[in-house]
């Protein structure tokens, strides 16, 4: 069976493992992104490249180590540079001797038939019901993942026991991944959710509410962000992360075919402010501080990674934002020199800003119950 | 009227072309002078730490021009051809500005080209009629020269220059954004410099317009940035007719598409067996590193052209 890897970016892999499995490949799970990681990709990528392309080279790398011979990409048509990261990683990876082959999965411009015949070519198993399955099964995980983690948010920051949520995040990460067949997969998802309800939780809490924005890697990759929902979540915050993979997939990549309009109540809302969509996650950014700034919540972090355009248009128009709406916010900056105590200290600063702003205003009284999921 | 335009950004392709549409709309037009020091401090007084100088240098040109003009005219321009943008920041350009300089916004207008409609003179229409120039008065065609700007520049630097009747000097191909080429302040003046090392300089808008395309037409991915298809085009011109003997590559400190073009066009270099030189700008850099780079890497040539 062909070996075949991609990049980290969450927990993603857990659905790309089933994902790949079911299509007939035997899939290379990265190891999971570490220091040395980091600086593999960082020693054969360009300088000013984005932060992103230079841990998936680490990956690359890693899971070439353990056998992979095929890495699967996604593409796109720009105006951001991720859509060219395959063609330069490519480049890369072959003048660095490493001998394997790339697949890149975009919409063909010309030739449509094109990628069914890549297709057919690279997955075993491609016959229409192999397909539907193959992406319904993976589908249920990530949509499993994702409510998994949108109420850990909620219940890590008012948990009794410090950490608790967090180990039981990593169970439940474990069991779904084995899971196999759709039942067990719903068993596992639906088990974990009772148990995470369950939790027991300080009542009384009324935690800071923090709205996490700013480049979709750097928000779903917590390798790369040094964990900083984990992080808020035990300093007693509630996180809210803005994105999540299943809401990407499902406006970046449906959405935009049959409605070629979906930006527009993004850009809406941004549009005091931001009236373009510079690529990347720039617009989202804007507009969801700006709702953050309207529904009082306490602060908003912005993560980018050095050199991210859209973000960087995004950093000259949040100070009107902050303003105009008192929503207090921090942007942290990330790339391989970036160190956790920095990181830290800045983070710890700006909680205590947030308390003291909220002292002084009684806002951020909203949103107490853990509800709504 | 005075209609300004800031000498920045893609002024050095389209700057005679708006030029001569607003002067023949009735305007009277005031281009800001070429860039100085002060314009990069007024700049990066207006703008935030992380972005790239030459919007920075862009910034310090609206404001110098507001000074001397009733509007200014900010180029927003997403898409100047099909199948590919600009950089994300040009796509936000006015956005940039209009929070970069909160108190210009009322003198500031745009020109916007892309998504859908590519046509140029259309929006330059289109941004008169809003401004209250009388249909009438507004041409009817353009004539656009998208080189005039860069070739004039390159004729103040003295080049090209007169052929040498023997030996011949050496031929160094620039390649870079134009406003990374043209802007002699923001690369401390690379042209002089290299005048006064004897060599013959080539750079992308000096390339035939016929041989457009064909180098960007080799990638395997066609590539969605008309700055980095024209350094590939010209790549090729370099490489294949005028059989350069090194390259130098200017690009911005931290410029996004540049990290991943100029990757991809040194790689190339490389693999043709001829040397390149990248310098990369900021607002601090220095002179004297540069001259010592240029130098020996001219130098490297001269030498490598002796012994091969
Ligand atoms: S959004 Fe940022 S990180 Fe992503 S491709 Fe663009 S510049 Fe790179
Ligand atoms: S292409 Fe590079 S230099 Fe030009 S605006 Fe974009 S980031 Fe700045």
């Amino acid at each position: 069976m062909l070996k075949a890897t991609f990049p980290h970016i969450g927990n993603s892999y857990i659905p790309f493992r089933t994902l790949l499995t079911e299509l007939g490949l035997d899939p290379v799970i990265p190891p999971p992104i570490t220091q040395r990681t980091i600086s593999l990709g960082t020693q054969i990528a360009p300088e000013f490249a984005c932060f992103p392309l230079k841990v998936n080279l680490g990956n690359y790398i890693e899971a070439i180590e353990k056998g992979a011979e095929m890495i699967l990409m996604a593409g796109g048509v720009g105006p951001c540079r991720f859509g060219y990261y395959g063609e330069v990683q490519r480049e890369i990876l072959r003048d660095a001797g490493y001998s394997v082959e790339f697949f890149v999965l975009e919409a063909p411009k010309t030739h449509p038939r094109e990628l069914w015949e890549k297709i057919k070519r690279v997955f075993p198993r491609h016959r229409a019901p192999d397909l539907l399955r193959a992406v319904r099964k993976a589908w249920v995980k990530a949509d499993a993942l994702d409510r998994f983690d949108r109420m850990a948010n909620h219940v890590r920051a008012r948990e009794e026991k410090k950490g608790e949520v967090s180990r039981l995040q990593n169970r439940f990460y474990q069991q779904l991944d084995q899971a196999d067949s759709m039942g067990e997969i719903r068993r596992v998802a639906d088990g974990f959710l009772e148990e995470l309800k369950a939790v027991p939780v300080r009542k009384e809490s009324q935690p800071l509410r923090i709205r996490l924005v700013g480049e979709i890697y750097m928000v779903l990759e917590p390798s790369v962000n040094f964990h900083i929902e984990r992080v808020l979540g035990e300093m007693g915050v509630d996180v809210e992360r803005t994105i999540y993979f299943t809401d990407w997939v499902k406006e970046t990549l449906l959405k935009s075919i049959y409605d070629p309009n979906w930006r527009e109540p993004l850009l809406a809302v941004a549009r005091p402010y931001l009236k373009n969509f510079v690529g990347g996650h720039g617009l989202e950014t804007v507009a969801h501080t700006v709702e953050a700034g309207v529904n009082r919540y306490d602060g908003v972090i912005q993560l980018a990674p050095f050199t991210c355009m859209p973000e960087i248009v995004a950093m000259q128009v949040l100070p009107a934002v902050s303003r105009d709406l008192d929503i207090p916010y921090l942007t942290l900056i990330i790339d391989e020199h970036a160190a956790e105590a920095g990181i830290m200290t800045r983070l710890e600063a700006f909680i205590d800003l947030l308390y003291y702003h909220r002292n002084s205003q009684g806002g951020g009284k909203a949103g107490e119950a853990v509800s709504g999921y | 009227m005075k209609v300004g335009i800031p000498r920045a950004l893609l002024y050095y392709w389209y700057g005679f072309t708006w030029r001569t549409f607003w002067e023949e709309a009735g305007t009277e037009v005031v281009v800001s002078a070429p860039t100085e020091r002060s314009t990069v401090t007024v700049g990066s007084k207006a703008s935030v730490d992380e972005l790239c100088l030459p919007i920075k240098i862009f910034l310090g040109h609206v404001r110098q021009v507001a000074h001397q003009a009733d509007w200014v005219m900010i180029p927003h321009l997403i898409k100047v051809e099909a199948g590919a943008y600009l950089c994300p920041k040009f796509i936000g350009l006015p956005d940039i500005v209009a929070h970069a300089c909160p108190d210009l916004r009322d003198k500031c207008f745009t020109v916007t080209v892309g998504r859908n409609h590519l046509d140029m003179f259309q929006s330059l229409k289109r941004s008169a009629l809003r401004l209250g120039i009388p249909e009438r008065q507004i041409p009817r065609e353009l004539k656009a020269n998208n080189r005039l700007p860069a070739l004039y520049e390159l004729a103040k630097a003295g080049y090209p220059r007169q052929p040498e009747a023997e030996g011949g000097r050496l031929r160094i191909g620039i390649l870079g954004h134009p406003y990374c080429i043209y802007d002699r302040c923001f690369n401390l003046d690379i042209f002089d410099k290299l005048n006064g090392l004897d060599v013959d300089i080539f750079t992308p808008e000096m390339m035939p317009e016929h041989m457009a395309g064909l180098g960007s037409g080799q990638l395997n991915k066609e590539l969605f940035w008309t700055l980095g298809r024209s350094q590939f085009d010209a790549l090729e011109w370099m490489l294949g007719k005028l059989k350069v003997d090194g390259f130098i590559h200017l690009s911005p400190f931290a410029c996004g598409p540049e990290a991943m073009i100029g990757d991809m066009l040194e790689r190339r270099i490389r693999r043709a067996g001829l040397p390149i030189l990248k310098l990369f700008f900021e607002e601090h850099s220095g002179e004297a590193g540069m001259i010592t780079r240029l130098e020996a890497f001219i130098d490297l040539i001269r030498y490598r052209s002796r012994v091969c």
